[in-house]
């Protein structure tokens, strides 16, 4: 289970750690490199494959229930870059549709397992639901803009509720 | 033919009073809600002076500036009695997309979107609790 005292960085490790174990196996992932925050000059410099990144989650809502106990809302963003020269341009479009598609169907999405660890302990072949994480809603940010005219960058925003 | 209209439930006199509230009130929440909503995106560009533009972190709000430029292009523009909009002029700072968005050298700074975000709830829970108080007093 996520940690109340570091949910901010136990939210973006679990998306970050489910989106890295599609990428062992499944297209568009498999043909995308996976960072954890904002990618680094060094990446975005090259952009030698797609670049996934998973951004820390917003904190954008407080509910409280009978006996005190507080439900948080978050909103995150995980985004796509790739360079539009490369021919990465269908892997973007792909990595946004299938995550969208992902994302939005709690069936296959609480049925995908992964491993993880958080702080000293390790959950082995766990789901999002299993370690406290719903997702509410997906939406589709579209393009962003970017700097340099061949670069191709998406972003879709998860709202989750922990 | 004459007529007289008698308002036996004070229904009438409550969808005029009604009204009064939707006129009056609900600009001056709007009102409210845009000032807020402005300061807060202010809070989060009124970053120390920094000025060889070399961030101490990028991560960290309120961000570091080189000029006031960003910070003095954040204004509300009102489009109508009920919707007002918190933009950053790109006239004034023509940077303010890749601050928001980010570079390839540089970490987003969501000065608008996360302030958006993040005063959502408190103030649409305002507004519905402002114009819900009203509502009983009728």
């Amino acid at each position: 289970m996520i940690r109340a005292n570091y949910y901010k960085e136990d939210i973006q490790r679990v998306i970050w750690t489910l989106l890295e174990d599609l990428a062992g196996d499944t297209f568009p992932y498999n043909k995308c490199e996976i960072k954890f925050n904002y990618p680094d000059f060094d990446v975005t410099r090259k952009l030698e494959k797609p670049v996934v990144y998973v951004q820390a989650p917003l904190n954008v809502e407080k509910s409280y229930h009978f006996g005190g106990e507080t439900g948080l809302g978050w909103s995150m963003i995980t985004g796509i870059w790739a360079d539009r020269t490369s021919g990465h341009e269908p892997i973007v479009n792909a990595f946004v549709s299938s995550a969208i598609n992902f994302f939005s169907n709690p069936q296959t999405l609480n049925q995908r397992t992964f491993t993880i660890k958080l702080g000293t302990t390790t959950y082995a072949d766990t789901t999002l639901i299993n370690m406290g994480v719903y997702i509410e809603d997906v939406e589709d940010s579209g393009d962003i803009v970017t700097e340099e005219i061949h670069d191709i960058r998406k972003e879709i925003k998860l709202y989750l509720r922990s | 033919m004459n007529h007289v209209e008698v308002d036996i439930s004070g229904l009438q006199r409550k969808l005029k009073e009604a009204q009064k509230i939707n006129d009056k009130m609900v600009p001056a929440l709007v009102d409210w809600g845009a000032n807020k909503l402005y300061a807060e995106v202010k809070r989060y560009v009124s970053g120390p002076y920094n000025p060889t533009g070399v961030g101490p972190g990028t991560g960290g709000v309120p961000i570091p500036r080189v000029s006031k430029r960003l910070f003095n292009s954040i204004k509300i523009e009102k489009k109508s009695k009920t919707e007002k909009w918190v933009i950053s002029k790109g006239s004034i700072a023509p940077h303010n997309v890749f601050v928001h968005e980010g570079t390839r050298r540089m970490m987003a700074r969501r000065f608008i979107a996360d302030p958006v975000e993040i005063m959502r709830q408190p103030i649409l829970k305002h507004i519905e609790d402002e114009i819900k108080k009203e509502l009983q007093k009728l």
